[in-house]
């Protein structure tokens, strides 16, 4: 297991690409993409659930370097609910039902393109974080939803 | 947002090279039960 860098965001973004693998960076780690100034040790993505997608996701993290068994590529493939990963060059939680998002085609179609980095619309981050209710995401939601306001003005 | 990635241990969290959960309860359960309180993972 090893640190999060941006340049591995940038590795997720491009061999996911490569797979047309649909995902979204979600939590903390989309925030971060959206300008939230805040910092994150992992990736969180929020992966959509179909065969062919599960199934390119399984070859994308192979290639990435993760180490995966026959068993654990099965798990990816079916799209088990949430899959924790630090058996790869960087630490990576795959979320295929996260709370408080009902939909991944929802939440798809309100994403935003950073950098070529599809994330999840603030809007739905904090929709997730407050589902949770955990105690690390309640101390972070009031500072995010004040991030929100400011970001829809410049984003207007 | 290129510097904001950064390392620390959590223990138990980062103990293991791979879980994984039937559902997200599961999950935000497994984090209840075993993760020390002050990493923040549990339900207030």
């Amino acid at each position: 297991m090893g640190a999060f860098e941006y340049r591995q965001a940038e590795e997720i973004r491009d061999k996911f690409a490569a797979h047309g693998i649909r995902y979204l960076f979600l939590g903390k780690s989309g925030a971060i993409l959206l300008g939230f100034p805040d910092t994150t040790q992992d990736a969180d993505l929020y992966v959509e659930r179909t065969t062919e997608n599960c199934r390119a996701l399984a070859v994308a993290l192979s290639e990435l370097g993760f180490a995966l068994t026959t068993e654990q590529v099965a798990e990816v493939e079916r799209g088990k609910d949430f899959i924790q990963l630090k058996n790869g060059p960087f630490d990576l939680d795959l979320i295929f039902a996260p709370d408080g998002i009902e939909r991944f085609e929802d939440a798809w179609r309100r994403r935003v393109d950073v950098e070529g980095f599809p994330v999840t619309h603030l809007d739905d981050i904090i929709a997730s974080k407050a589902a949770t209710n955990r105690q690390k995401d309640r101390e972070s939601l009031p500072r995010l939803r004040s991030f929100r306001t400011w970001w829809l003005d410049q984003n207007r | 947002m290129r510097y904001a990635f950064i390392r620390t241990h959590k223990p138990v969290l980062d103990d293991a090279p791979y879980r994984s959960w039937d559902s997200t309860e599961e999950y935000r359960s497994w984090c209840e039960r075993n993760l020390p309180d002050w990493l923040g993972y549990g339900r207030v």
